[in-house]
């Protein structure tokens, strides 16, 4: 090592008086589960009758509002029963967008 | 010695090499945990073919590259010994690869072949990553007048 080499070295050993934090717990970090294939294709399967309620909304009659508020109250208590925590709330947003789309459908 | 006893005796070496390589505490105590869980995980692998301190480093860096991210606002670090700022702010010029080299051969005194070994690149590229580094150093020691 020359000279220029000792002086970077002692400049970069300044690290070594850096003070060392208690080592922590060394577990690894638990993944966040992973949803299961079935609540994502029944997730999908739902995602697509709910698109497809939302098509007919222009012409939708006061019977066919009916018949799609009782199909929503049957998805949402089919979407309460998932396990997947998160894949229930994005659905029940979904839902309750839906409701609004059909209360402003019906209204005109 | 058991895994956990193995562990933190390795645990002030790749803490500090992490915070040469991230610079800031919160991050390097970060780095040095994922890189221990990792070397852990790993141990019934390792068959001594190298210096453990070559196979954890090798595990260190690649954990940093896969770190790498825009740092989000830092909170005000506490008070630092000034050697220690020193050190920080001179590596902190180099990038990442120069960093590591830098790192691990002027503060772990490993040699070019062990460095390497460690970051899985030919020896002819540590070298030139010294010079580049030394380079970048002499400049910052000369505008600092350190």
């Amino acid at each position: 090592m020359n000279a220029e080499d000792r002086e970077i070295a002692d400049a970069l050993k300044g690290l070594l008086r850096s003070p060392v934090p208690p080592m922590p717990p060394l577990e690894r970090r638990a993944a966040p589960p992973a949803a299961p294939w079935a609540a994502l294709a029944a997730a999908a399967a739902m995602l697509a009758l709910l698109g497809g309620l939302l098509w007919p909304k222009a012409p939708a009659a006061a019977a066919d509002a009916k018949r799609i508020t009782e199909q929503l109250a049957r998805l949402e208590e089919r979407v309460a029963r998932l396990d997947h925590a998160e894949l229930r709330a994005l659905l029940r947003r979904e839902i309750a967008l839906l409701r609004r789309e059909l209360s402003c459908a019906s209204e005109k | 010695m058991d895994r956990e006893q193995w562990a933190a005796a390795w645990w002030p070496r790749v803490y500090r090499m992490a915070l040469a390589l991230t610079g800031r505490e919160a991050d390097a105590e970060d780095l040095a945990q994922e890189t221990l869980v990792a070397a852990l995980d790993a141990a019934a692998r390792f068959r001594g073919e190298c210096a453990e301190s070559t196979w954890f480093y090798s595990i260190l860096r690649r954990l940093a590259m896969k770190r790498r991210r825009p740092a989000p606002v830092a909170a005000p670090a506490p008070p630092r010994d000034p050697a220690l700022e020193e050190a920080l702010g001179l590596l902190a010029r180099l990038p990442i690869d120069q960093r590591i080299t830098a790192a691990l051969f002027y503060v772990e005194d490993m040699s070019v072949e062990q460095i390497a070994d460690a970051l899985g690149v030919a020896r002819a590229t540590v070298r030139w990553r010294l010079f580049r580094a030394r380079q970048k150093l002499r400049n910052a020691f000369c505008r600092e007048g350190v």
